[in-house]
């Protein structure tokens, strides 16, 4: 790609979304208020099961005084829209995600006069985060926390392998924040690494707002001396941008087509209080000590766009649970070279639970696959094994597979004490107080819904003929105005 | 997580979430609604977790 062809970004995504799902990009123009009325609406939109992207033009911040910037939500809240990001479709979209992340591209470098995000720069005393339409969403959190962020650190050695993931920023005052590295990340290792061999702060960076592609592919599971720019550029399907930043200049490269660049230093010692904030499971976190971040400078576009994450809901069960599908596929494969698809459902926040389809051609790969899937990612926790047929996309249609094909006594496998999540509800604390990232077990487990497998035989599930349902048009036989007042039912 | 405990806050009555590890580090709760810092034992009320629920 030459650097002068337009990259993709979100404004390049926005555009495509407008011309090919013009309903499902929302503008709203009326006075928005950041404590809580963006959460109110998208969970409103949740409940009737629409997931369009809205923009907010018209916001008035927590004090009540009008924001500078637009804010963008619900991004990802479509699995059509994130199909579309990753030229896929609803039902191979982590699949195909998976595909592409491995398939590495070296990033490109561009000068600072052809990157977006450079369009005004502020520095120190210039710098002041209170500005963005950073939204109260939930009634317990006491401040202000940026989701939408990708933490980037670059390698204490060679200085060209970048590590990206979403990590929380609480806003503490206009030029520090705290930062939610939690411990064996990947940036948490090279913060203690750095502090450990030098005794300094670490130089990070948090960039917002980029194509879904992008943002998506910060979330891929690799290995740390793996140039996570590199996998985004996989994601993306073309090399991601790079420009020098302010602080570092060619030392540290920042993401030239992102809508905001924030950049700092990481102190050795400080620790600041991240306070109580919602979690993708759907509880509040207590109030941790985190590392925080000094501010040195933010770049953004002259109208940038500031993309937030709806937590809690579909937008950010899909941020995190399409790319894990990708992984969980690539595992379960291994031992069941017959799995056909993998889908991590809203039900259980896009972590919890996972749905394996298989095709089934020999006895015990059911709890092959739930052994498999359950080594994969901490937060996974419960597996259910489904046979081909099923629709692994309709919660429904799995549990009637559960209802119907597995008997507890031979087809549940539980392990207990396995790692997991912190913010799991149930999860037993190793002793009490310890928030360390391998201090908290719980009880994983699966159920294998599959049929017995070939040539042993099984009832036969009821069907109308193919042709016919085919043939058959609903509003042949009722009309489109009277179908379209039929309330649906519960 | 099935240790964090529940405090009321002396400042405005709401109940919040702490984590032990403050109690544990004598670090003031902070009150999310009113930005009160009071020291745990200050708490109107704590509701511990049981114990039974932390030993694996």
């Amino acid at each position: 790609m030459s650097t002068g062809q337009h990259a993709k970004d979100l404004r390049s995504f926005l555009a495509e979304v407008k011309q090919r799902y013009p309903e499902e990009l929302i503008t709203v123009e009326r006075e928005a208020d950041l404590r809580f009325e963006i959460s109110a609406l998208l969970v409103k939109l949740d409940r009737a099961h629409k997931f369009p992207v809205i923009q907010f033009t018209n916001l008035r911040d927590v004090e009540g005084k009008p924001c500078a910037f637009p804010l963008l939500t619900n991004l990802f809240a479509s699995r059509r829209l994130c199909a579309l990001a990753l030229d896929s479709s609803v039902e191979k979209v982590g699949l195909d995600y998976d595909i592409r992340s491995q398939q590495l591209r070296q990033p490109v470098i561009v000068d600072r006069s052809e990157a977006l995000v450079k369009q005004v720069v502020r520095k120190n005393d210039q710098v002041n985060l209170f500005e963005f339409p950073v939204p109260l969403p939930y009634h317990m959190e006491g401040g202000r926390t940026i989701l939408g962020s990708v933490i980037t650190t670059v390698d204490n050695h060679g200085g060209n392998t970048y590590n990206c993931a979403y990590q929380t920023l609480r806003l503490i005052s206009p030029r520090k924040v705290t930062v939610g590295l939690g411990e064996g990340t990947h940036n948490w290792e090279r913060y203690r690494e750095r502090v450990e061999t030098t005794g300094e702060g670490l130089p990070a960076v948090a960039w917002i707002g980029h194509h879904p592609a992008a943002c998506m592919g910060a979330l891929t599971r690799v290995a740390i001396d793996i140039d996570e720019y590199s996998v985004i550029g996989g994601a993306l399907g073309e090399p991601l941008r790079l420009t020098p930043s302010e602080t570092w200049g060619e030392n540290f490269l920042v993401p030239a087509d992102a809508e905001i660049v924030i950049e700092g230093i990481i102190p050795p010692k400080e620790r600041g209080r991240h306070g109580l904030r919602a979690d993708f499971a759907r509880y509040y976190s207590p109030e941790t000590l985190r590392p925080v971040m000094n501010v040195q400078a933010i770049t953004y576009r002259r109208d940038a766009i500031y993309h937030d994450i709806h937590l809690g809901g579909r937008d950010q069960d899909h941020l995190g649970g399409i790319p894990l599908e990708g992984s969980l596929y690539r595992a379960v494969k291994q031992s069941v070279p017959t799995v056909k698809n993998v889908h991590l459902p809203s039900s259980g926040c896009s972590r919890f639970h996972a749905y394996i389809q298989i095709k089934k051609t020999a006895a015990g790969q059911g709890r092959e696959a739930i052994v498999a899937a359950l080594g994969v990612d901490r937060r996974v926790k419960h597996v259910v094994v489904v046979d081909e047929d099923i629709n692994i996309f309709d919660d429904a249609e799995v549990l009637w597979a559960v209802a119907t094909r597995s008997r507890w006594d031979r087809d549940l496998v539980v392990i207990s004490n396995m790692i997991c999540t912190t913010r799991d509800p149930t999860a037993y604390a190793g002793s009490p107080g310890d928030l360390s990232y391998h201090a908290y077990t719980v009880a994983k487990g699966g159920i294998d819904a599959t049929m017995p497998a070939p040539p042993e035989p099984f009832e036969i599930r009821i069907k109308v003929p193919d042709e016919v349902m085919r043939k058959v048009q609903l509003e042949e036989f009722v009309a489109k105005d009277l179908l379209s007042r039929i309330p649906p039912d519960a | 997580m099935a240790s964090s405990m529940r405090v009321v806050c002396p400042g405005c009555d709401e109940e919040f979430l702490v984590s032990p590890q403050f109690e544990r580090m004598k670090i003031p709760a902070k009150c999310p609604f009113c930005e009160k810092e009071f020291p745990i034992e200050q708490a109107k009320k704590v509701v511990r977790p049981s114990p039974m629920l932390l030993v694996k």
